[in-house]
């Protein structure tokens, strides 16, 4: 059994939880001002994604634009997969955050809904229902969101299905009623390609059922070699299979601190502990970590976040250390943390390297750290910069690299 | 050669020396080529006999969005490349890392200096006589008054010896004013001149554009040729066909 999870309005939800907006519908926008993502009481009124502010604004006057903010996004999106791996391991996350292909940007049908696929095993009716009743509750009483679902015996039917479901019923297509439950719904909810749509549009075909009863070997002449496929998929008959997902590694360090520490000291002092910690736990391991993230939490009950990607991969403590205390001086701290939260991910098992005799950098950075000595020595370290890349994928150009004053040692 | 001939070399050529003077006759030696520093576009570089000229100053003139950084981006790749050290004296405040990734430059080899000009110029002198740097970039795009081009050509014309003996290529990213003649321009060995020319459209969709540096001022011949250098936005760049 095949179920496919439908959570329409999570971009919205996530930022809603960020912000107080006296429970008006949500619409994310893109700098370019078009829809990107909207909340559910939105959507029902007929804001799409790819359609102007204007447009939206007159659909859902009530409504409030914020930017889109993908990083959010994609975070919560991969917590709600790992959630799910309590019932399966078979979970394939399909809609991602959308991002706008380079060339040629096209609006995707639904970009602002997460979807997964989730491969329940062999059940029986009554079971699977169960167990979409469960997964639905977990997702609200561990997320606070509401989610769609439909079960059937292969993916295609399963999304399809979802279209007729509510948070309170999921749909359910029964074993050999797939093509009879398909042949109503619209041809469009296959992929087709823009001449294969004009060509069915031309025929008269506008249902799934009418392009089933093709003949293979007309579908085949007619639409060219990917049609087959999608003739397949109309009648039914979908045998692709939900792929594992693999989880990857990670380490947690959590602190909850007596009280608000504002104290630089005290907070480096805690980010050697921590440093030291992470070290154990990755050497216990063998691994190393080439990403560090940071989650302080404060006293006025905001959250804040910052990462590093290393250059290489470490599994060092007191550069660990080192990384946490610069991360820290990269966020604004107006008042005390009452909670730490480290995260190393992107483990990854040590590179044997070839170690030199006297190891040092290359001739040039060595000699640039001299230079940058004796200039520092003379006048003084403000004039001097290094460019550290923060978030590189980052849609604001000065989130992704940080200035900072070149560091002699 | 045996020993007996070479015996016999030395005293023919003492002769020499002592009917003719010292420099009758030399040995002689393997030609020593300029030491240079790529481009990056290879069109370029056949017109500069492999690239600016190390040990010396390269003056690159044009308007902004003309391909003036860009060509400074690539010869920051080029210095990393054989492990040079790089200075880039940022007095616009305009440096753009997402831009010198994209070209491949390696953030972390390089010193980005931003301060007031005075401060810069400075700093430029002591820069390219430590003889430590490889690359030496100064981005001095605003338009400078008389009095700061005055004061730059002086701390050049003093570091000049220094540069010459150095293996340090000084590049200076200037912006194109035709009424005046740039105070800096006399202690360049090489100027060129960047200057937009087209959009490359493809698909309906502008993929890049076309720059033409000409040769300004080049002491190794080849002044007024032009190289055109193609910028693609998307994937790598490309140079058209000289």
């Amino acid at each position: 059994m095949i179920a496919c999870l439908l959570i329409p309005d999570l971009v919205a939800h996530i930022q809603h939880q960020d912000s107080d907006h006296d429970g008006k519908p949500i619409i994310l926008t893109t700098i370019a001002g078009k829809v990107q993502a909207a909340s559910f009481a939105a959507v029902q009124v007929g804001v799409r994604a790819g359609m102007g502010k204007n447009q939206a604004q007159t659909l859902c006057p009530n409504a409030v634009f914020l930017p889109l903010q993908d990083k959010p996004y994609i975070e919560a999106t991969e917590a709600i997969g790992d959630a799910l791996l309590d019932f399966t391991n078979k979970i394939e996350i399909i809609s991602g955050f959308w991002k706008p292909p380079k060339k040629k940007p096209t609006t995707p049908a639904y970009p602002s809904g997460a979807i997964y696929y989730l491969d329940l095993g062999k059940l029986k009716q009554a079971e699977a229902l169960t167990l979409a009743e469960q997964l639905q509750q977990e997702l609200m009483t561990q997320f606070g969101i509401t989610a769609c679902m439909g079960l059937a015996s292969s993916k295609f039917t399963a999304a399809a299905a979802v279209r007729f479901a509510t948070p309170d019923a999921p749909k359910l297509i029964r074993l050999g009623f797939e093509r009879q439950f398909l042949s109503r719904l619209p041809v469009s909810l296959l992929s087709l390609n823009k001449d294969m749509s004009r060509r069915l549009y031309l025929l008269g075909i506008h249902t799934l059922g009418a392009f089933a009863r093709l003949p293979k070997d007309v579908v085949l002449n007619q639409f060219g070699k990917d049609a087959p496929f999608l003739h397949q998929l109309a009648q039914g008959k979908d045998t692709r299979a939900v792929a594992v997902r693999v989880v990857k590694p990670q380490e947690s360090i959590h602190k909850l601190l007596d009280g608000p520490v504002e104290d630089q000291t005290v907070l480096d002092a805690l980010f050697q502990m921590i440093g030291c910690e992470a070290a154990e736990r990755l050497n216990s391991r063998n691994m190393t970590t080439q990403k560090l993230g940071l989650q302080l939490v404060l006293d006025n009950g905001k959250t804040i976040k910052a990462e590093r990607v290393l250059r290489e991969a470490t599994s060092n403590a007191k550069l660990i250390s080192r990384t946490l205390m610069r991360l820290i001086t990269s966020v604004e701290l107006s008042v005390g943390v009452v909670e730490v939260l480290v995260t190393v991910s992107e483990l990854t098992t040590p590179v044997m390297q070839q170690l030199d005799l006297f190891g040092t950098p290359s001739l040039g950075q060595n000699r640039l750290s001299d230079l940058l000595e004796n200039l520092t020595a003379r006048f003084g370290d403000e004039s001097f910069y290094q460019v550290i890349p923060l978030e590189t994928d980052h849609w604001l150009p000065e989130r992704r690299y940080a200035f900072e004053k070149a560091d002699v040692a | 050669m045996n020993a007996s001939k070479q015996q016999d070399l030395q005293t023919v050529i003492a002769a020499i020396h002592k009917k003719w003077g010292a420099n009758a006759i030399k040995k002689g030696s393997v030609n020593q080529t300029p030491d240079r520093l790529s481009t990056g576009f290879s069109g370029l570089d056949t017109l500069l006999s492999g690239g600016i000229i190390r040990g010396g100053l390269t003056e690159i003139v044009g308007k902004p969005t003309s391909g003036m950084t860009t060509l400074a981006l690539k010869l920051i790749t080029s210095a990393q490349e054989v492990k040079d050290g790089v200075v880039y004296l940022d007095l616009a405040s305009a440096f753009d890392p997402d831009s010198a990734t994209y070209y491949g430059v390696n953030l972390a080899e390089m010193i980005l200096v931003r301060d007031g000009f005075e401060n810069v110029a400075e700093l430029l002198y002591d820069i390219v006589v430590s003889g430590i740097a490889g690359l030496v970039v100064f981005n001095s795009l605003p338009l400078l008054s008389s009095e700061q081009q005055t004061l730059l050509a002086h701390v050049i014309n003093r570091a000049i010896p220094t540069l010459t003996q150095s293996r340090c290529a000084l590049v200076l990213l200037s912006l194109a004013v035709p009424a005046r003649r740039s105070f800096i321009s006399q202690y360049a060995d090489l100027r060129l001149h960047t200057a937009f020319e087209r959009w490359l459209i493809e698909d309906g969709q502008v993929q890049g554009y076309q720059t033409v540096v000409t040769v300004l001022k080049y002491k190794g011949g080849n002044e007024g040729r032009k190289a055109p250098l193609r910028i693609m936005f998307d994937d790598k760049m490309a140079e058209a066909d000289t």
